[in-house]
Order: C-alpha cells, then sequence, then structure tokens
C-alpha cells in the first residue's frame, strides 16, 4: 500500500485495530488451542475411526 | 389455486398440487416469471433471470411427471441461489464487476443436488459484492425491501430475502458468514437457516472465510425450508469440511408438539441495544411458545460480547487471503468499501488471527455449557431493516462506538458451527410496519429441533401470511 492510500484508508484501519483492543486484551489461558486444531483432531480421529485405527 | 394466488402458496403445498397434477410446473414457473415481471423492477433482486431455461425444464418436468417419474417434494418448483453459487453455464457475478461475466463450467454441490431432486432455477440473486460490500454501491444495483422500497432487505443475502419475502420465488438460498441468511430473513419477513457447520457442501460456493462460510435455506414457511435443506444436506467428496452425520428426516421433526422443550432465553448481551418494539415482539413469541408446553429457562453466554470482535479478525484476514492475487492485480475493480475492508485486513498480525481462532475454542467450550441447560436458545436477530441512503449520510454509522451498537447476534454461530434458524415473530408499528424475526440456536447437528420450534411457533401465528404491499 503507498502512503497515499494508507491515508485514504486510515479511518478502516483504526476502525479494525480497534476491534482489536477487546480480542488482545482477552485472558487466555495458555492450554487453550486453536479451534482448527481441535477440528483436525475431530476429523483424523473420525477418519481412523472409519479405517478401524 | 387461480393463477393469481399461485406465488403466495407454500412450496410444500404447490409440490403436493404437482404431485397430484392439479397443477403443472409449467403453470408454477409461468405464475412466478410473471411475479418477477411485475415486481422486480421495483425490488431488484434479480441478477439474472433464467426465462427460457426454466419454461424448458418446466416443459421437461410436467412430461416428466405426467409419465409417472415423479422425483420428490421439490420436483417442478422454482428455486434461486444467491449469485455466489456457481451454476454451469449461467453467469455467475458474485455481486462483482470483477466476475461479472464469469459462466462456470462447473456447477455447485447445493445447486446440483436441487436440480437432481427435480427442481427448476428460475434466476440469480444479487449478493452485495462478494458477500462483503455496501448495499449502496451494489455493483448491479440497490436491492430493495419488499415492506418498504426504501428499506434496505439487509445482507448479504439481500436478493433471496427480497425475492423470497416479494413471493418471486418460493425457494432460495443465501450464505452466511455472519448473520448473512438470518439479518435478511428478519428484514424481509421470512425463514432463514443457517446449518451446522459441515452439514451443507460448500463446493462451488464463493468463499468470503472457508472457517466461518455456511450455505443454507431461505423460504416463506419452516415446512419448505425443512424440505429444502433436506436435499442438500449431507456428505461431499468434493469439500473436505463437510460431516459424515446423519441427515435426519427434518419433515418428520414438524411434530407441533413443544411440551417440555427447554428454551434457553439469554440473561446477558443479546439483547443489548435492541429496540424495545423489537424485543417486545420476541418476549411475546416466547411467551405463546411458554404456553404451548415449552420451558423458558434463564441462560448466559459468557464472553458473548467477544465473539463479534474475533470473528471480524477471522472473518476479514480470511478474505483479505482469498482475494490476495485479486487485490494485487485489480485493486480498482473492487466496489470502494470491499477493496478498504481487504486492505485494511492486513494489519491483523498472524498473532492476533491464531488468537481469535483460540478464542473460538473458548465459545465452543461456552456452547456446550448453554446446551446443558437447554434444547435450544433463543435470542433476537435485529433492529428492524436500516433506511437505505448512502453511507455518508447514516448518522454516526461509522463512528458508532461498539458499546452503541445493538448486539451482534449472530456470530455465536459462525464462530462455534451451530446452526441457528429465524422465523417472523411481528411487525413494527410503523410507518412504515416492517417485519421482526425471532432467533433459535441449537446443539450441533439439531436442525430437527429448531424445525420443530420453529414450526410449532408458526403454526401458532399469522405473521408468514402477511403480504407485502408490493403492486406491478
Amino acid at each position: 500500500l503507498t502512503g497515499e492510500r494508507l491515508e485514504e484508508i486510515r479511518p478502516s484501519i483504526e476502525q479494525q485495530l480497534a476491534r482489536l483492543e477487546a480480542v488482545r486484551g482477552f485472558d487466555l489461558d495458555e492450554s487453550v488451542e486453536p479451534a482448527t486444531v481441535f477440528l483436525l483432531k475431530q476429523s483424523t480421529h473420525a477418519d481412523l475411526r472409519r479405517t478401524g485405527g | 389455486v387461480a393463477d393469481s394466488e399461485i406465488v403466495f402458496q407454500p412450496a410444500s403445498k404447490l409440490g403436493q398440487l404437482i404431485k397430484t397434477r392439479k397443477l403443472s410446473p409449467v403453470d408454477v414457473v409461468r405464475a412466478y416469471l410473471d411475479r418477477i415481471d411485475a415486481v422486480d423492477p421495483k425490488v431488484g433482486a434479480f441478477i439474472t433471470i433464467t426465462r427460457e431455461q426454466a419454461l424448458r425444464q418446466a416443459e421437461e418436468a410436467t412430461k416428466e411427471i405426467g409419465a409417472g417419474r415423479y422425483r420428490g417434494p421439490l420436483h417442478g418448483l422454482p428455486y434461486a441461489p444467491k449469485d455466489m453459487l456457481a451454476t454451469r453455464g449461467v453467469r455467475t457475478t458474485n455481486g462483482s464487476k470483477i466476475t461479472a461475466d464469469w459462466i462456470p463450467s462447473y456447477e455447485s454441490t447445493v445447486t446440483a443436488r436441487l436440480n437432481d431432486a427435480g427442481a427448476i432455477l428460475i434466476g440469480k440473486l444479487h449478493s452485495v459484492e462478494f458477500a462483503l460490500g455496501s448495499h449502496w454501491r451494489a455493483p448491479f444495483g440497490l436491492a430493495r425491501n419488499p415492506w418498504h422500497l426504501d428499506y434496505s432487505p439487509s445482507g448479504s443475502s439481500s436478493g433471496p430475502g427480497a425475492a423470497v419475502g416479494a413471493r418471486m420465488t418460493p425457494l432460495a438460498i443465501g450464505t452466511d458468514t455472519g448473520g448473512s441468511i438470518r439479518k435478511p430473513a428478519h428484514s424481509c419477513g421470512i425463514v432463514g437457516l443457517k446449518p451446522t457447520y459441515g452439514r451443507v457442501s460448500r463446493f462451488g460456493v464463493t468463499t468470503l472465510s472457508w472457517t466461518l462460510d455456511h450455505a443454507g435455506p431461505m423460504t416463506t414457511t419452516v415446512a419448505d425450508n425443512a424440505l429444502l435443506l433436506q436435499a442438500i444436506s449431507g456428505a461431499d467428496p468434493r469439500d473436505g469440511s463437510t460431516s459424515a452425520e446423519r441427515v435426519p428426516d427434518f419433515t418428520g421433526a414438524l411434530t407441533g408438539d413443544i411440551k417440555g422443550l427447554r428454551i434457553g432465553v439469554p440473561t446477558n448481551y443479546f439483547f443489548d441495544g435492541i429496540e424495545d418494539e423489537t424485543a417486545a415482539a420476541v418476549r411475546t413469541a416466547l411467551a405463546r411458545l411458554k404456553e404451548m408446553g415449552a420451558v423458558l429457562v434463564d441462560v448466559t453466554v459468557a464472553n458473548a460480547e467477544l465473539i463479534g470482535p474475533a470473528s471480524a479478525v477471522i472473518r476479514l484476514s480470511e478474505a483479505a487471503s482469498f482475494h490476495e492475487k485479486r487485490l494485487k492485480k485489480h485493486a480498482e475493480l473492487f466496489e470502494p468499501l470491499v477493496r478498504q475492508n481487504l486492505e485494511a485486513a492486513s494489519f491483523y498480525s498472524a498473532l492476533d488471527y491464531i488468537r481469535a481462532v483460540r478464542m473460538r475454542s473458548v465459545f465452543i467450550d461456552e456452547v456446550r455449557r448453554v446446551f446443558e441447560r437447554c434444547d435450544v436458545m433463543a435470542a433476537p436477530v435485529a433492529n428492524p431493516a436500516p433506511k437505505l441512503e448512502p453511507e455518508a449520510a447514516r448518522s454516526g454509522a461509522a463512528t458508532k462506538s461498539p458499546a452503541s451498537s445493538p448486539a451482534d447476534t449472530f456470530n455465536l454461530g459462525n464462530m462455534t458451527g451451530i446452526p441457528a434458524i429465524v422465523v417472523p415473530c411481528g411487525f413494527t408499528a410503523g410507518p412504515p410496519s416492517l417485519p421482526v424475526g425471532i432467533q433459535f440456536y441449537s446443539k450441533a447437528f439439531d436442525e430437527a429441533t429448531l424445525f420443530r420450534v420453529a414450526d410449532a411457533y408458526q403454526s401458532a401465528t399469522e405473521w408468514h401470511k402477511r403480504r407485502p404491499p408490493l403492486t406491478a
């Protein structure tokens, strides 16, 4: 992005970063894995069940 | 049924009349094409109308049924998907000038399943650009709310909401990444269902956000919605995210019996910022369900106010990744709001994205806890449809603080994958008098219970029988 374009979209960037405040401020326990990992586990386990593993 | 009354009948009734040969698919398709000719110039729900193809297929269906080869309850009925679903040989624009001339060489699984069931494609429906843009600047013009043309049908499934609401198609397919089926269902006075993540294939559905996108049915009645979900559900080898979970008989779930059903009513967040008249309509609907035998249970959803912000990080990061090449090559061709959102998403870091995906696990655990206390959870949907006006003229739209915005009642479903249905539960006093819906969530893969409670409510009320004040 050029400097000029950055200036043009500054309000949108600021709005999106404002949303992050709440996300960054949330107290996450280190034991919490990303939901994608959870879904991968689920699908792997399902595959294992199907193949009798 | 008189010709002029065809478009006001539920799809399930039209299907019965076709099955018993009291109506032919040609009669039905012609009635809807006439309705489109009469009101769509005002409503703007269709991007493409497949008139000749639809009439040809209606004639084939009529012959097929006449020869005793009846395929099932959707045979001979018109349908229309949001223009984010690929249809072989039929222009698929994604609501964007960038893909305005794209004619797919393949069929989305959803539309393929509907075609196999004998349903007839009648056209492709309006969407804001790539399901992410603005109504005002939508490249294919404004879609309008059939209950008042100065108001928005809401989006991003603006076309499906407006078309079903205006009785221009009995069956439509929308997509929902953060409420985009449920918001227009509420605003247009119809039924919309976001299925469980993995229930319906997204093969051939243009991506907004891989881990949040869903496709689902939009109809005037719950029974029609159940029929439509039945036809499009189930595992698909071309979409690895679909589930092998058994697809139950959804119509069989419409027993009308909700005695003892536990309906969770959130005591935190979900009613925040919802206007009194809308909240009252939802609470009146809950009181009606209690009279019918349901048990209302207070529930809380911890950290509900964080679901919206976390989902925005995921949605926009994934959208920016999906459109990365297009954005580098043709940034200027995007509608300005879409371009701006995608460019601004590059300011989210990998850490922010992973944090949001970890928060998703927290919300999934929370949902498990909530559904230990209830079978479904009710919530408002949103405030009534907003007036259509340029973004700049909207008072404080861009500067509104999150604290003063109405609750984000949608992203709980997209972030955790659980299904949700919206069913009409009233109208504002007006003027203008605009529809209000109530939303129900259930456990993953329990759409049958959603249909049961929504159908029981609809059978006891008349909201879905009102007709929008549209004239040719």
